[in-house]
C-alpha cells in the first residue's frame, strides 16, 4: 500500500482501543443477536458460529485472538471476507466509514497494514488477510 | 434428503446421519461401550443409546428424534473455525441456531 494514499475505512471499537478495517473487505454489519452455537473443543478464539440466512459465518473473538481487554458490550457482527474466509467479528461499536490517509505502522505491531490519524488519536488499520490466516493457522488441528 | 438423528447434550444441539451408523444398541454392561461422544466433546452426557460404528460400540449420551432434511442443509466447518474430529460439519436449518453435525466413527 502506497503511503498517504486514502482509503475507505469502517472504524471500530474492539478491546478498549479504536480500530479501522478496509471496507472493501467489510461484507456487511450485522446486529449481535443471530441464532448461535458454542462449538465444544473450538479454540478459544474461533469459539462459535451463527445462521446467517443459512449460511455458516464463524465467530473470531478478536479480542481472545490479539489479548486485547473484552468489551463489556459487542453489539455488532462485522462480516469479513478475505484469504477466501467469512468471519463474523463481534465488537462492541462502529464509529462510521471513513476516507482516510494511510501512514506506515510502526514495526512489531502486529497485523498492522497501517495507521490513521483521528481527532483522538491513531488508530490501527488491521490486515484482515493476514489476521484470519493466522487465526486459521492457531486453531488447526 | 437426508434422515438424521438430532439429539441433546447439555445445551448442545447435535446431529448424526443415520447411514453413518450400523445400528442401534441398547446399554448393555457385558458389553460396554468403546468410546463416548460426550466425553470426547468434554459436554454432558447420559446413559443413551449406543450406536454401532466400523464394529465399535460408540456411546451417544442422549436418545434423539429422527428428522429429514435437504442435502443443502448441511455444511462443513468453515476456516478458521476447527474442532474435535467427530465434529464433521454443521446443519443449517431456518433461523435456528446451527447443529453440530457428528460422526461417531470418529470417536477414538
Amino acid at each position: 500500500m502506497s503511503d498517504e494514499a486514502e482509503q475507505a475505512l469502517l472504524l471500530l471499537d474492539l478491546g478498549e482501543d479504536c480500530y479501522a478495517l478496509p471496507a472493501a473487505q467489510v461484507e456487511i454489519v450485522l446486529r449481535n443477536d443471530l441464532p448461535r452455537t458454542e462449538v465444544p473443543t473450538a479454540p478459544p478464539h474461533v469459539p462459535a458460529v451463527v445462521n446467517h440466512r443459512g449460511r455458516a459465518l464463524p465467530i473470531l473473538d478478536a479480542e481472545a485472538f490479539l489479548d486485547l481487554p473484552r468489551s463489556s458490550e459487542r453489539g455488532r457482527l462485522v462480516v469479513l471476507r478475505a484469504a477466501d474466509m467469512s468471519v463474523a467479528l463481534p465488537v462492541q461499536r462502529i464509529r462510521g466509514i471513513r476516507s482516510l490517509p494511510t501512514r506506515p505502522a510502526e514495526p512489531g505491531l502486529r497485523f498492522a497494514l497501517g495507521l490513521v490519524d483521528l481527532e483522538e488519536g491513531a488508530a490501527q488499520v488491521l490486515d484482515v488477510p493476514a489476521l484470519l490466516r493466522a487465526a486459521a493457522a492457531r486453531g488447526r488441528r | 434428503m437426508i434422515e438424521l438423528l438430532r439429539f441433546q447434550l447439555g445445551e448442545h444441539a447435535l446431529a448424526l446421519r443415520l447411514d453413518s451408523i450400523e445400528r442401534f444398541l441398547e446399554a448393555d454392561a457385558a458389553a460396554p461401550a468403546e468410546g463416548s461422544l460426550p466425553e470426547s466433546l468434554g459436554l454432558p452426557g447420559a446413559e443413551g443409546v449406543l450406536v454401532e460404528v466400523g464394529g465399535r460400540r460408540i456411546a451417544l449420551g442422549a436418545r434423539g428424534a429422527v428428522e429429514q432434511v435437504a442435502d443443502e442443509a448441511l455444511a462443513p466447518l468453515p476456516p478458521p473455525l476447527s474442532a474435535h474430529p467427530a465434529i464433521t460439519g454443521l446443519v443449517l436449518l431456518g433461523r435456528e441456531a446451527p447443529l453440530l453435525l457428528v460422526d461417531p466413527g470418529q470417536v477414538s
